[in-house]
């Protein structure tokens, strides 16, 4: 994950949060956190991420326990380890062996404009 | 006009009588005269900050360590004034703001570059710097290279619970201790501590095993606790640790209050000269 100016949060295995957690900067969870989390950018939940809350962000990255509606612009990966016990909207998804999900999902078409750019280069090659 | 609080309460004397003629020749050098005034044991820096508004002074200048600017910045407080900083033995404050040696800090007051600086507030002091609880680091200097005898002294250190409210949650978590954070060291993480941002960063530090004292024994040394495993890492404006304890607040080693405590960012508070290699 690229890191920009804005500082990561980060909420470590022994913390426990209840209420709304927002950040314009990427956000990594690994504790306990009950309410909402909200960031316009990256959020990553580790393997002891445990998180009673709907989540909303750009990219999401999924190895702990959801229970809540999980609202992501773009990509949500749920790897091995993850589990999400609630709806999903997203852009693009994938779901490895392992992984859990129980709820509905509902795909949202990417505008051309937020389409990833191919370089023109790789076009002209036929890539 | 500069007037210049020199306080040398932190040096001895042999100290002084090194940097003072670089001092005096560096404020000659580059055209800022303005009157010197030397704390005593009877002429506080309260006493010559009053004194500095009566002569309707426009430039207070903070000659000694980072403690001298701390305790001047209290004193001004609100009342409009522009302060400049005149490190005498080298910090990581002086550092980063552009300013490391004499003669930089004194070329910075005659380009009088102002940059506006936030302020973190803890129940009514400010601090430019950060605001730490249960890492005492003081004696950490005086320990071997490696640090080994600090590490040792922190491998027995207890948890305690702390508890704060921040803009729309309540937070708990098992902590060694953490910083509030307004004005980073350079050596840590570089998107933290910007003192224009707004924002106060919060660390809180974990307990370490004796494994990862000793593989990162080299960043708590250097007051890096970012960089330690599982640290928990938050941006706020304005939180309010809840403890009840009487948890001490400590601003450089002197505590300066303790919980319950309100602690706030007062954005672009404080009109300070600072040097063009100023890390932020």
């Amino acid at each position: 994950m690229a890191r920009n100016d804005i500082p990561e949060t980060i909420v470590s295995a022994g913390m426990r949060i209840e209420g709304e957690l927002k950040s314009n900067g990427n956000i990594r969870i690994d504790g306990i956190v009950s309410g909402k989390v909200q960031t316009s950018q990256d959020l990553v939940l580790g393997a002891t991420a445990q998180i009673d809350a709907d989540l909303i962000a750009a990219n999401a990255f999924i190895s702990g326990t959801v229970k809540g509606n999980v609202t992501v612009k773009n990509s949500l990966s749920i790897t091995e380890t993850g589990r999400i016990l609630g709806n999903i909207v997203c852009a693009r998804i994938s779901i490895h062996e392992g992984g859990v999900f129980n709820g509905n999902c509902i795909m949202r078409e990417i505008k051309p404009s937020e389409a990833p750019k191919v370089e023109s280069r790789n076009l002209e090659a036929g890539i | 006009m500069y007037y210049y609080i020199v306080d040398t309460s932190k040096l001895t004397q042999r100290q002084f009588d090194r940097v003072q003629q670089e001092l005096y020749s560096s404020i000659a050098d580059y055209h800022i005269p303005g009157e010197i005034v030397r704390t005593t044991g009877i002429r506080t820096i309260k006493q010559l900050v009053e004194t500095a508004f009566f002569h309707q002074a426009k430039t207070i200048v903070a000659v000694g360590t980072d403690e001298t600017l701390d305790s001047i910045i209290n004193i001004v407080g609100d009342r409009p004034m522009i302060i400049g900083y005149i490190p005498l033995v080298a910090t990581e404050l002086a550092k980063a703001f552009g300013i490391a040696s004499i003669s930089q800090a004194c070329k910075a007051l005659g380009l009088r570059r102002v940059e506006e600086i936030d302020l973190g507030v803890v129940n009514g002091i400010s601090f430019l710097t950060k605001l730490t609880f249960g890492l005492d680091l003081k004696g950490k200097d005086s320990f071997d290279f490696f640090g080994l005898g600090f590490i040792k002294q922190l491998i027995n250190k207890p948890t305690f619970q702390v508890s704060f409210n921040a803009d729309h949650y309540h937070a708990d978590s098992e902590v060694w201790g953490g910083l509030i954070i307004n004005c980073q060291n350079h050596k840590c993480d570089k998107t933290l501590g910007k003192p224009t941002d707004g924002l106060l960063d919060v660390v809180l530090v974990p307990k370490l095993s004796r494994s990862e004292l000793f593989s990162h024994r080299r960043n708590i040394l250097d007051g890096c606790f970012e960089k330690v495993p599982g640290a928990s890492i938050m941006h706020l404006a304005a939180l309010e640790i809840t403890n009840l304890s009487g948890l001490p607040l400590k601003i450089e080693s002197t505590e300066v209050t303790s919980t319950p405590a309100k602690i706030e960012v007062k954005p672009k508070a404080l009109k300070m000269i600072v040097g063009r290699e100023r890390k932020f």
